[in-house]
């Protein structure tokens, strides 16, 4: 005998089975179930239990309207908030310009580099009569800092002519990529001059 | 007896903690879930329902539905009290070993109390959740979903649970003499 979802279904709901006996037998067992774990009387227990619950809605309540307080009195709290993310944006930005200063002030020099490193090869080439500058120069860096990051080959070797210097043009004399170029001739001749002094 | 239309009422007042409504909701619920709690082994239920009514008000203010919803709330904060007096006990529920070798040497004066501790042991023999599937269901009229709800467990899994609990009832009676009583009296009532 098998007893399948219906079955269970019919039994749980308190339906007699069919006249399968093993059926029969869980569904009686069932519907003496009922009668077994009747409907229990709570009027002996009710006082105690009503007082408890009552005593505990108090509670409840009161913790309630305390929250309620709590947070109607606490509408400062946004301005708070704001203040100090303000507090705190302040900070950063102290705190960025003094990084920036303590990296010697990067930030406001590279434009001048640039700049500077445009003007013809003869003022480059001079010594700088200023005595404060003993420290590498931003031009020379910037010079540098050509040579070392861009290994382009040295077609300034060629014995060709330079086409760049017949195509340029007055406007062109400010370009980056011509101010490069004008370095690398430098370096050509400095580097020739080296060479005769060798030979 | 159901408090109908003015549920919404009573339940407000309940949350407002006035007394009127408690008691009315206590009225309602108390009867059906004490016999619940007598139905699954509870050891103290008078203790239990207590402490079930004293957990509803500390989680009304965050219910929302309707009577029934508040009728499965009650039951599943009633199971959870007795399961968490069971762990006090430090035991697990009530779930015994039937010994089908003995024969019943009742007198036929007490043959009305061995039915009902036949019953009542042929019962215990299911799992703690088996058990439960089968009270709901049978005794309470919960639907397989309220029963899911109430037990925290999928539709599935109660489906399954009444499958095994029925089919352990089956043997169990298939194999105890003492299921024999309660059958005959059963057919005599019907």
């Amino acid at each position: 005998m098998t007893i399948n979802d219906n079955d269970i279904s019919r039994f749980l709901a308190g339906q007699m089975a069919d006249n399968d006996p093993a059926r029969a037998e869980v569904a009686a067992f069932l519907q003496r179930l009922d009668a077994v774990y009747p409907t229990a009387s709570t009027t002996a227990m009710e006082a105690d239990h009503l007082a408890a619950v009552i005593q505990e809605a108090r509670q409840v309540r009161e913790t309630t309207a305390l929250r309620a307080n709590t947070s109607s009195s606490t509408p400062s709290k946004p301005p708070r908030l704001a203040i100090a993310a303000l507090a705190a944006a302040l900070i950063a930005l102290t705190a960025g310009v003094g990084v920036a200063a303590a990296m010697g002030g990067s930030f406001t020099q590279q434009p001048a580099a640039v700049e500077l490193a445009a003007p013809p090869v003869a003022e480059l080439a001079s010594p700088t009569p200023d005595p404060s500058s003993a420290a590498p120069s931003p031009t020379k860096a910037v010079a540098d800092d050509d040579q070392a990051s861009a290994p382009k080959p040295r077609v300034t070797k060629k014995p060709a002519p330079k086409p760049s210097k017949s195509k340029s043009s007055p406007k062109a004399s400010d370009d980056d990529d011509h101010g490069d170029e004008d370095d690398h001739e430098d370096e050509d001749e400095d580097e020739d001059e080296d060479e005769d002094e060798d030979d | 007896m159901t408090i109908g239309d003015r549920f919404a009422e009573v339940l407000a007042a309940a949350r407002d903690g006035e007394d009127w409504a408690w008691a009315e909701l206590y009225r309602e619920l108390a009867p059906e879930l004490l016999r619940f709690l007598n139905a699954l082994g509870a050891n103290d239920a008078e203790d239990c329902l207590g402490e079930t009514f004293v957990s509803m008000v500390r989680q009304l203010p965050g219910f929302e539905g309707d009577e029934a919803g508040l009728r499965s709330l009650a039951f599943m904060i009633a199971r959870s009290r007795l399961v968490d007096s069971w762990r006090k006990a430090g035991r697990c529920p009530l779930q015994t070993e039937l010994d089908h070798g003995t024969e019943p040497t009742m007198p036929a004066a007490d043959a009305a109390a061995l039915d009902d501790a036949g019953v009542s042991e042929i019962l215990a023999a299911l799992s703690p959740d088996q058990r439960s599937v089968v009270v709901l269901r049978l005794l309470h009229g919960f639907s397989v979903a309220e029963t899911a709800e109430i037990l925290d467990r999928s539709a599935g899994a109660v489906k399954q649970l009444q499958h095994r609990a029925v089919s352990a009832l089956r043997s169990e009676l298939t194999e105890s003499g003492a299921a024999a009583s309660p059958l005959t009296e059963v057919g005599e009532v019907s």
